[in-house]
C-alpha cells in the first residue's frame, strides 16, 4: 500500500500501530497499555478533576508500550533512510539516533522497576506501507511522530511516577521537534501550526 | 548586572549557588559568551530567577501562575523584537506565528487558573526582558529567544514533576512540545543543530 492510502485508510493505520504498542481511538492514540485493563496505569477522580494514577504497578506495561513505539520508529527510520539524500538524510539519521535513545532510555527506566523490556521486532512485522519516494518518507514519519506524541500526552497522567512524567515530556517535545523538521521537508514552513501540540489530526 | 544578584536575592545556600553556577556553564556551553557576552551576563540571574520560581512553585494554580507570567514574557520578549527594527522579513514573519502561539498559551493557561480558583498575574517579568534593549542584530535577538525558550521548555520539565491535574499535565506537554518546535527554527537561524537532545529537557 502507498503512503497517501495508507494515511487516509484508518482501519489500516489502526492494524499497523496495534503492532507498534498504539490503540488509534476517536482520533487520537493511546498506548495499549494506558487503554485500561492489561494492568494499565490507574486514574482517580478526587474533588472536580481527574488526578494522575496513582498505582505504580501499571508504569512498567505503560512504558514497555512506548518502547515497542519506539522500536517501530526505529525501524522506520531505517526503511525510509535509504530513499532520502543530503540534508534531509544527516536529519533523518540524526532522530534515528534519538528514537534509539529514547528506547535506551525507555528500557533502562523499566528494568530499574523490576520489569522486562519489550523486545524491537523485525521490521517485516510492522507491515509499513510502500515508501517509494522521500516525500513518502517524510509524510510517514510525520504520521508515526504524531501518533507518539498523541500517545504519550495521553499516557503522561496515567504514568504514577513522578520522574517518568518528566521524561515522558522530554521526548514528546523531541518528537515534536522533529515534526516541525518534517513538515519544513514537507514544504510547510515554518513548521509548528499549533500552538499546543497534541498529535491529533 | 552583578553576578552576584541572585545570590543577594535569597538566601546564600550552596544549592543556589551551585544551581546558579551550573546554568551559567551551560550558557557559556551554548556559546552566549562568543559574541553576545553582554547579553549572556545580563540575562543568566534573570533566567534563573524565573525558573526556580516556577520550579518551587507548591500547588497546581501557583505553577500556572508562574508560567503565565513566564508566557506574558515571551509575547512582550517577542513584541520587542518585531518592534526592534533588525529582523528581516522573513523572520518577522515566523517570530510573529511564535508570538501568537505564546499569546494562545497564555489564553489557555488565564482560563485554567480561573478554573482553579485563582487570579492571572498581569504583564511580564521586567527583569527578563531587560537584555533586549542592548540587542544590535537579529543574531542577538535570536540569542535570546533560545535562551528565553529553552528555559521555558525547562520550567515545563519541572512542572511536569509537581502538577496533579492530568488535564493540566497534558497542556503542560503540548506547550513545552510546540516550544521545543520554536526552538528548532530560532537554532536554524543561527546555524545549530535543530533538535540536539533526545530528551529536550532545557538542561543542556
Amino acid at each position: 500500500m502507498e503512503v497517501d492510502q495508507f494515511l487516509r485508510d484508518d482501519r489500516s493505520r489502526r492494524a499497523f500501530f496495534s503492532t507498534a504498542g498504539v490503540s488509534l481511538a476517536g482520533g487520537s492514540a493511546v498506548l495499549l497499555a494506558a487503554c485500561g485493563g492489561n494492568g494499565g496505569g490507574s486514574t482517580s477522580t478526587s474533588g472536580g478533576g481527574q488526578s494522575t494514577g496513582k498505582s505504580g504497578s501499571g508504569d512498567v506495561a505503560i512504558l514497555n508500550s512506548a518502547l515497542d513505539l519506539e522500536h517501530m520508529a526505529v525501524a522506520a527510520y531505517t526503511a525510509g533512510a535509504p530513499l532520502l539524500k543530503g540534508a534531509t538524510l544527516k536529519a533523518a539519521k540524526q532522530i534515528l539516533m534519538q528514537e534509539q535513545e529514547h528506547a535506551q532510555g525507555l528500557m533502562q527506566a523499566i528494568k530499574q522497576m523490576g520489569g522486562t523490556p519489550n523486545k524491537a521486532k523485525p521490521a517485516s512485522a510492522y507491515n509499513f506501507p510502500k515508501l517509494s519516494n522521500a516525500m513518502g518518507v517524510l509524510k510517514f514519519a510525520n504520521n508515526i511522530e504524531n501518533t507518539a506524541i498523541a500517545a504519550y500526552i495521553d499516557a503522561i497522567p496515567k504514568l504514577s511516577d513522578p520522574k517518568l512524567r518528566q521524561t515522558a515530556a522530554a521526548i514528546t517535545t523531541d518528537e515534536a521537534e522533529h515534526v516541525t523538521f518534517l513538515l519544513q521537508g514537507l514544504g510547510m514552513k515554518p513548521g509548528f501550526p499549533d500552538a499546543f501540540v497534541t498529535g491529533k489530526k | 548586572m552583578s553576578d552576584r544578584l541572585i545570590i543577594r536575592d535569597g538566601d546564600a545556600d550552596t544549592a543556589v549557588i551551585a544551581e546558579y553556577e551550573a546554568t551559567r556553564r551551560e550558557a557559556v556551553r551554548r556559546g552566549l559568551t562568543a559574541g553576545g557576552a553582554v547579553l549572556g551576563a545580563a540575562m543568566i540571574p534573570a533566567l534563573l530567577g524565573a525558573r526556580n520560581a516556577f520550579a518551587q512553585a507548591g500547588g497546581d494554580a501557583q505553577i500556572v501562575s508562574s508560567a503565565i507570567q513566564l508566557e506574558n514574557t515571551a509575547v512582550a520578549a517577542y513584541d520587542a523584537a518585531l518592534k526592534s527594527g533588525k529582523l528581516d522579513s522573513a523572520t518577522t514573519k515566523v517570530v510573529r506565528i511564535i508570538r501568537r502561539q505564546e499569546q494562545e498559551h497564555a489564553n489557555a493557561l488565564t482560563s485554567a487558573l480561573k478554573g482553579l480558583g485563582g487570579t492571572a498575574p498581569k504583564g511580564p517579568n521586567q527583569a527578563l526582558l531587560k537584555p533586549l534593549s542592548s540587542v544590535k542584530s537579529q543574531k542577538d535577538i535570536a540569542m535570546f529567544a533560545v535562551e528565553l525558550e529553552t528555559m521555558a521548555v525547562h520550567a515545563y520539565y519541572e512542572a511536569h514533576g509537581k502538577l496533579k491535574d492530568a488535564k493540566l499535565l497534558q497542556a503542560g506537554a503540548s506547550i513545552m512540545a510546540n516550544e521545543g518546535q520554536h526552538l528548532v527554527v530560532l537554532r536554524q537561524a543561527l546555524s545549530r543543530n535543530p533538535f540536539p537532545n533526545a530528551f529536550e529537557t532545557g538542561q543542556k
